[in-house]
Formats: structure tokens, sequence, C-alpha cells
């Protein structure tokens, strides 16, 4: 194993425990929008770096790729329940739960996406897209508390904050989608 | 079809965990936030209501639940809330107005009940902020431990760290014999809520029930 490699393992961990334990965990524990804004994205991206450069782990149990991206889409609609984000925010164990689940999500669809159609991958991110701007619609309108640990302000932020968001969601959709017709039409055949 | 079949084995696997724990977690698709899981937590109506000694704005202490002459709509509310409750004690009180304009019918008592221990001092308060309609009372329990009557009667109720109280804004229709005959949730009409507030409470006398609790 290189040098760059032991370096970039370190780093991994490192972060991994930033984010587990101590303060940082507990402040991103305490409003609504660090749990989906940041916690969500932070431990999602970690599983996908670690599942990176894995080739095809999964290959042989999941060829196209689609228990991925099944595991990717039930686990985040999982989460986003306003039951569980509030589990997150009392339960340290839903909160451990959450950590390992996106790990988990992120490393099996970075391993899992490169096999996806080029039809899943897409609506793969329109889902996403729209999944986004719906919640962002949903969360900055109601008018009832929905997280009932949270906050109605943490609520209607939050909302505003996916509404922002949208747009670039959509734009790193777009690129994402292009790569990947590019890819498919030169590499994998199509469905 | 060796092929298909590792194709969709493990999406069928992922999807088949994943619904059978969403159906676990939400009491089989029906309680998506906490509220509804504590409300279907609490049973199905119609069912007795949970004993709900009180003490009202006027220093009076008498049981919500108890028998009595007249319907009762009762809703949780925390006086210090810094969002939520203000809006649902403005539906409240746009109920009692509207019921006001012909009379409130006789039959039928609000009842807002703090989830904390307020004084009648304050709650008198908070009845004059809202329009101190007579068919309206502000209450607060007397239990020392609010949260698990509170449970029996359906609301969720949380204690935040800062201080703050979240809590269940759906509203409870007591019959005369004290069961919980319907619920309103914060999606409810107000038009469609007073219209059947209306016809409840003028209709005949209704017999006390000889099982109120359900059993399914």
């Amino acid at each position: 194993m290189n040098r760059p490699r032991i370096m970039a393992i370190a780093l991994w961990i490192a972060l991994a425990a930033v984010l587990a334990i101590g303060p940082l965990d507990r402040w991103l524990d305490t409003t609504m929008p660090r749990i989906v804004l940041l916690q969500m994205p932070a431990w999602f991206t970690l599983g996908w770096l670690a599942g990176r450069k894995r080739g095809t782990l999964l290959a042989t149990i999941d060829p196209r790729g689609l228990g991925s991206l099944a595991l990717a889409a039930l686990t985040v609609i999982f989460w986003m329940i306003p039951r569980s984000i509030d589990a997150i925010g009392i339960s340290p164990l839903a909160d451990t739960l959450l950590h390992i689940s996106l790990l988990i999500v992120g490393f099996a669809l970075a391993d899992g996406f490169p096999r996806l159609p080029f039809v899943a991958k897409a609506a793969l991110c329109i889902m996403g897209t729209s999944h986004v701007f719906a919640l962002g619609i949903f969360y900055s309108k109601y008018t009832a508390l929905l997280c009932g640990s949270f906050s109605l302000i943490q609520q209607q932020e939050l909302g505003r904050w996916l509404l922002r968001l949208t747009p670039f969601v959509l734009v790193w959709a777009l690129i994402g989608a292009f790569r990947a017709l590019s890819r498919s039409s030169s590499t994998q055949p199509t469905i | 079809m060796k092929r298909n079949g590792a194709t969709f084995l493990a999406p069928a696997l992922v999807v088949l965990f994943g619904g059978a724990l969403f159906a676990w977690w939400t009491h089989g698709f029906r309680a998506f936030t906490n509220f509804s899981a504590a409300r279907i937590a609490a049973g199905p109506i119609p069912r007795q209501a949970p004993a709900l000694p009180v003490i009202d704005q006027n220093g009076a202490t008498w049981d919500v639940a108890a028998p009595s002459s007249e319907f009762r709509l009762v809703q949780a509310m925390y006086l210090n809330c810094p969002d939520a409750c203000p809006i649902a004690m403005s539906k409240l009180g746009k109920v009692a107005t509207i019921l006001a304009r012909d009379a409130i019918p006789p039959k039928l008592r609000i009842v807002s009940i703090s989830v904390d221990h307020d004084s009648p001092e304050d709650l008198l308060e908070m009845w004059d902020a809202h329009g101190a309609h007579a068919a309206w009372t502000m209450a607060s329990l007397t239990e020392t431990n609010l949260d698990p009557t509170l449970a029996k009667l359906g609301v969720w109720v949380f204690r935040r760290p800062d201080g703050i109280i979240n809590h269940g804004l759906d509203t409870y229709l007591l019959d005369p014999t004290g069961t919980i005959i319907r619920i309103y949730t914060a999606d409810d009409r107000i038009e469609d809520i007073v219209a059947e507030l209306r016809a409840l409470t003028t209709q005949p006398e209704p017999q006390p029930a000889a099982t109120p609790e359900h059993s399914s």
C-alpha cells in the first residue's frame, strides 16, 4: 500500500471519528437543517469515498446495481420520515443507525452506480431532484409541526434551504446524467 | 434467465425488507410523525378518554372527561409556545367565534389543556387574549406527571432541552359520556369542523354507551 493511500485511509478514519463522536455529532443533531443538510450528506459522502475505488465488489450479487439503487432510495426516504428525523435527535441508537446506514448506502451506491443502466441513473437524478424540491415546498409552507422534537422555525428553514439547493442539485444531476450517457454509450450495453 | 434472476434478486430483497421495516416503523403506513404515532398508540376511537382533572382560569377544579351534559372539544396548548400553538389557538378561536355567531351550541364546551403547570392567573390572561369566549375554558392538569395522561389521550409531548414543550395539536371531541368520538387534525378545515359540531351538538341526547372501550 503506497503512502498517499495510507494517508487517504487515515484521513477518512479521522473524518468519520470527528463526525461520529464528540461535540460535532451533538451539534449536528441539534437542528433539522443540520441533520438533513449536513449530517446525512456527510455520512453518505464518507461511504461513497470508501466504495469509490473498490471496483465491482458487489457485482456478483447485484450485477446491474439495482440493489444499491433500491437501498439508497429506501434508506433516504426512511430517514426523511418526520418520525425518523425526530428519532435521530432523541435517540443515540437511532443516530448511530443513521451513520451506519448512510455509510453502507454511500458505499453500495459508489460500487453499484457505474453498473446502473442509463435509464436508472437518469431516473435517480430526476427523482432525487424532485424529492428535494417537493420536500422544500412541503417543509417551508406547512404550518403545523411535523417533527415533534424540533421547532416550526427550523422546519420552515429546512424547507427554504432545500428550495435554494434545488437548482444546484438539478445542475449536478444533469452533469452526472450527461457523463453517465457518454460513458454508457461507449462501455455498457443498453437495456 | 439466470442473469435476470441475479439482476432482480438483490433489489427485490431490499424492497421486501425495506417495505417490512417501513410498515413496522409507521404502524402500517399510518404514522409518519410522532404525533400520529401517539394518536394511534392511544387506541382507536370511539374510546373512553382518560380522567383529565384540571384547574381552570377561574380557579375551579373539575374533570374534563367526566360524564356531563356537554360535548367537549379538547386540545392541548402550551402558553410559551413560540410558533405552532398560536396558529392552533387562533384556529380554535375561529371555531368558537363562528359558533358564537348563532350562539355556541349550549351543549358544547371548548377546553384548552396546558401541557405545563400554569396558574389560573396565567390561564386567565391567555383566555382574555383569545377573546374571553364564555364557552372556551383554559385549564391546567392538576396531576404532578402530566405526560402519561396526555399520552393516554393521544397527545405526543416532548420537552426540548431549551425548555420549550412540543406537543400534538389534534383536537379531541368528547361526547357527554366522556367518550372520544372524533379527532380533528391540523389539516381539517374550520368550516368542516364547525358544521360537524353543529350537527352533533344539536342531535338528541345520546344514550350512555354500555361498552365505551372498543377492542378493535
